[in-house]
């Protein structure tokens, strides 16, 4: 098998001890930083890149890709202990996660995204070693039709997350897609809700929402209850999973492994879009929907599979076409560009030695991930027996810091407190904040793709059905309204009005 | 590039007098004494994109030239408005550089007539740093193979090819309207978001027909086959590629366009330290690596003649961009 | 008086949504080939407007949950703190806005020690240089400069 000799190479250039010793670098920094709440991979690693400028080509990659995997599970990790998404693709783990981490099961939860992750990461890393090129070609097929077809089925499905009104959980969503419309408009260069202000000129970031809703608000809710109720946890159990648990995990990790897949060589919000759906599978394919949202095991390991594997099929098209799918993705063509190395199919064949050992530094790095943070799980766990009034601070001012160092922009942190005081608002009114963010992230990439299509289409409609890859998202669609609308129609409106209530 | 420099130069002389006077009162410390702390560079795009890039080359050049430190700033934002905000802003002591390109200092006052920032005003322009000429691309399944065939395709389908760009308001956009109007062709305008990445994506998956981008984000997609090129905007043909014609070959000479990035300080600083900056510039421009490095991706390292011609030079790419705009309604009413 | 949540949500709602239609009222909307800038603003905030709407009738006639009390202490000393850091943290320094977020923040809560406070305001600043100044080189300033 060539595959084989190729990743036999991989592994030599890896095991390397220098890039061995940079891809621990790599992730033990963006696990420190990316657990930092408001710093997620993209900003880990713009301010780490400069650091790789002085590496060889292949540990400078290897430590970057490090990084990258590191500070997307520190993400987790802050979304998991206090509810702080450090990042788009971490927002579903806080629903199931910091709900365990309340029960005392912050450890159980932890390990759980560390193992689900390395699962994730090992069948990731085979699928690019052998089918990158295949799936490249795949993700070049998905024209704007089929993205916004894609973008709507994950929009609806969105709501299925929500466990509350289902009215409300729309609602939110569109709250979140008119703030995602704040901006320059791509198509005419309009000036969009941005109130005179410059900074608007890009909408607000994901991340100081987030910080905002999340950090500053839920600090405001928590100290608005009793003394008593908002100690986190006073004692901790089931720090390592146990056989039972791990029974648990596995199905769901494989499912959200595959799903995340599949969804993280197509450009743009693909882990996120992997994370809540494979989340959304879960709760819809589980006997006891009840209980997600409540510390529901499955409702950790599936999104962080699911988001993983999906970070890492991020690097398909980028190595095999150079085309960067994400942001972060966009910073490794510079990375690259900084050693004199242009990404696409030629790296492959004239440095082969620096794909293959990027793809089997991938599994390295996700090996290092677990063999790192298993240990910290006790650390983690342990943290959060620190006194609540010692804890909040601490979460409010790295927030601050988070906040303004995403862009070194002051107006971000009073943003980021406008919004703190909206989330605050939405837990009195008992409205959840997860579908505005899937609103906030989804909406622009819907609009951006309908008028795109529209464009290429010449304003025919038709399009969005003529095209197979699009029209099975559509008809995928329409089956999960049909699937929400129907429990709703039979047992009437006393149960969607008992469901309310409750 | 030379040519507009020769007659930005010979344009210019008059500004010399006019800035040598600027200075000077303003100036706190000694410019003999210049640089006697870091100096800061406020580059208004995220790390990893074109403009980083480049500075990042330059860095270590110029900090040798100059014996001091430089400290990059990544301010992105709002087209690069925020960033050129925060160095408009900075004092000027030659501490603070700004490195524009010309979608900032060129094309934003045009696009974005409410911006708080002008580039004309707030800044005295020391030297271009890098230009990289457009390729037009196309997916290699679209018939025409030259531009007289591509000339000839869009006028028998008037309205229906699409041409992509990174967006309404972006220099690969404009270049395509302005060969546009030069060629009589009605087509269809296409923006993407999030840099050139995503418009050549659907260039290569062939769901657009074609669009002008820079040579170094078309590079990769050339050499692997991906894109076929049409043309080059360049008045000479590109070591990189000499199969391919230039715009100048093929009869539209009017339309040679280059993406460049220069440096620029806040208006007050004094002369001397401007023309310190200037010469730092030239060596690190001349700088072999760099040179290298930068030719890598398609870019050319090039310092201007004189800050007085990158003046020059930019008041001239400043208006052509305002008139593309105008007549292609690119800018919003 | 009772004011349920559904009320409030759909009064915020349809507030939210009328105002985004107001102030959007003159982006383009285009054309099915040409969608303008205002088509998809104006067809989110009307789809808003309408879920509002539904949510006050429907808690005209099914009450629902009412809200619980508003606990203004945290929320004014909290929101106090942040924005102050935003407001000082480019003009006065990262540790005088740092200590100002900590101290009000546990001014939030009633339980203030002064000793911890001041403790804990140190071992904050102290990690905040260290980490975010000295360790990332961010572009942060320490102290005042006038």
């Amino acid at each position: 098998m060539d595959v084989l000799s190729n990743l036999a190479l991989g592994f030599s250039v890896a095991l390397e001890p220098i890039n061995l010793v940079y891809a621990f670098l790599g992730v033990l920094l963006g696990t420190a930083i990316g657990v930092l709440p408001g710093l997620g991979p993209v900003a880990t690693i713009s301010i780490l890149l400069p650091v790789t400028f002085t590496l060889q080509p292949q540990s400078a990659i290897i430590m970057l890709a490090g990084i990258y995997y590191g500070a997307a599970y520190g993400g987790s990790t802050t979304a998991i202990l206090v509810n702080l998404p450090g990042e788009s693709s971490s927002v579903v783990t806080t629903l199931d996660g910091y709900q365990m981490a309340r029960k005392g099961k912050a450890g159980l939860a932890l390990a759980t995204a560390a193992l689900s992750s390395f699962m994730a990461g090992t069948i990731a890393t085979f699928i690019i070693a052998f089918a990158a090129p295949a799936l490249a070609e795949f993700a070049l097929d998905f024209g704007p039709a089929d993205y916004f077809s894609l973008m709507v089925f994950g929009l609806v499905a969105a709501v299925i997350l929500a466990h509350g009104s289902v009215i409300k959980a729309i609602g939110m969503i569109l709250v979140g897609i008119l703030l995602g419309t704040m901006g320059i408009d791509v198509n005419s260069s309009l000036p969009r809700y941005t109130f005179g202000v410059p900074q608007f000129g890009d909408g607000i970031d994901f991340a100081v929402i987030a910080m905002g809703i999340f950090g500053i608000g839920e600090t405001i809710t928590n100290l608005g209850r009793g003394a008593e109720a908002r100690e986190y946890v006073k004692d901790y159990k089931g720090l390592w999973p146990k056989p039972h648990d791990l029974k648990e995990i596995v199905r769901p990790a494989l499912r959200g492994t595959f799903l995340g897949a599949a969804l993280g060589i197509l450009p743009g919000g693909g882990p996120v879009l992997a994370s809540f759906s494979a989340y959304a599978l879960e709760k819809r394919i589980s006997d006891e929907p009840e209980k997600f949202g409540k510390g529901a095991i499955e409702g950790v390991a599936a999104p962080e599979a699911a988001n993983n594997s999906a970070s890492q099929t991020a690097f398909i098209p980028l190595l095999t076409l150079g085309l960067p799918a994400s942001p972060v993705m966009a910073l490794m063509v510079g990375a690259l560009m900084m050693h004199g190395l242009y990404a696409g199919p030629q790296l492959i064949a004239e440095k082969p030695e620096l794909f293959w050992g990027l793809v089997a530094s991938m599994w390295i790095g996700n090996l290092l991930l677990v063999v790192l943070n298993l240990p910290l799980v006790g650390f983690w766990a342990k943290l959060l027996t620190v006194p609540y009034r010692l804890l909040y601070p601490s979460i409010l001012l790295i927030c601050c810091i988070g906040v303004y160092s995403i862009r070194n922009d002051a107006l971000d942190v009073i943003v980021a407190s406008v919004f703190g005081l909206v989330g605050y608002v939405l837990t009195r009114l008992q409205c959840e904040p997860a579908p505005l963010l899937l609103g906030f992230i989804l909406g622009p990439l819907i609009e951006e793709n309908l008028r795109r299509a529209l464009l290429i289409s010449h304003g025919s409609p038709a399009v969005f059905v003529e095209r197979p890859i699009s029209l099975v998202f559509l008809i995928l669609t329409a089956i999960v309204v049909l699937i929400l609308l129907l429990p709703a129609i039979r047992a009437g409106r006393e149960k969607v009005f008992a469901e309310d209530a409750g | 590039m030379n040519r507009r420099h020769v007659l930005g130069t010979l344009l210019a002389t008059t500004c010399v007098i006019a800035f040598g006077s600027v200075g000077g009162a303003l100036a706190a410390e000694d410019p003999s004494k210049y640089p006697s702390q870091p100096i800061r560079v406020i580059v208004p795009f995220a790390p990893g994109g074109a403009s980083d890039f480049a500075m990042r080359l330059l860095q270590a050049p110029m900090s040798q030239a100059l014996g001091q430190q430089i400290v990059i700033e990544n301010r992105a934002g709002a087209a690069g408005n925020v960033g050129m905000d925060v160095a408009a802003r900075g004092a000027p002591d030659g501490y603070t550089l700004f490195f524009g390109n010309v979608g900032t200092v060129s094309i934003n006052p045009t696009l974005f007539p409410d911006m708080t920032v002008k580039p004309d005003k707030a800044f005295i322009p020391v030297s271009v740093a890098s230009e990289t000429p457009s390729v037009f691309i196309a997916n290699p399944k679209f018939p025409p193979n030259t531009i007289k065939e591509f000339v000839d395709y869009v006028k028998a389908r008037p309205g229906k090819v699409n041409f992509a760009s990174p967006g309404s308001g972006s220099v690969d956009r404009l270049e395509m309207e302005q060969f546009r109007k030069a060629a009589g062709l009605d087509m269809n305008h296409v923006p993407y978001k999030g840099g050139a990445g995503p418009a050549v994506a659907d260039i290569l998956g062939g769901h657009v027909e074609v669009m002008s981008v820079t040579l170094p984000s078309a590079m990769p997609h050339i050499k692997s086959g991906r894109v076929k090129v049409l043309a080059i905007t360049d008045s000479k043909r590109s070591p990189a590629l000499p199969d391919v014609p230039t715009v100048v070959e093929l009869g539209y000479p009017d339309i040679v366009t280059t993406s460049w990035q220069g440096f620029l300080v806040p208006t007050g600083t004094p002369k001397p330290i401007v023309d310190k900056l200037f010469q730092a510039i030239v060596k690190a421009t001349a700088d072999p690596t760099v040179k290298q490095r930068m030719l890598e991706g398609g870019v050319s390292a090039v310092a201007s003649q004189s800050p007085e011609a990158f003046k020059t030079f930019i008041g001239k790419e400043t208006a052509r961009w305002a008139k593309v705009i105008q007549e292609s309604g690119a800018k919003p009413d | 008086m009772r004011l349920s949540t559904d009320l409030v949500t759909g009064l915020l709602f349809v507030s939210l949504g009328l105002f985004a239609i107001v102030y959007g009222w003159n982006y383009p909307l285009g054309t099915p080939a040409r969608i303008g800038p205002g088509y998809y603003p104006m067809l989110v905030s009307s789809g808003l407007v309408l879920l509002g709407l539904i949510l006050v009738a429907r808690s005209l006639f099914a009450p629902g949950d009412r809200i619980e009390g508003i606990s203004l202490r945290p929320l004014l000393f909290v929101l106090t703190g942040t924005i102050l850091f935003g407001l000082l943290v480019e003009k006065a320094g990262f540790v005088i806005s740092a200590i100002l977020v900590v101290v009000l923040a546990r001014l939030a809560d009633r339980d203030f020690r002064p000793l911890e406070v001041g403790l804990l305001a140190l071992g904050l600043v102290s990690f905040v240089a260290a980490l975010f100044w000295l360790g990332l080189s961010l572009p942060l300033r320490p102290f005042p400069q006038w």
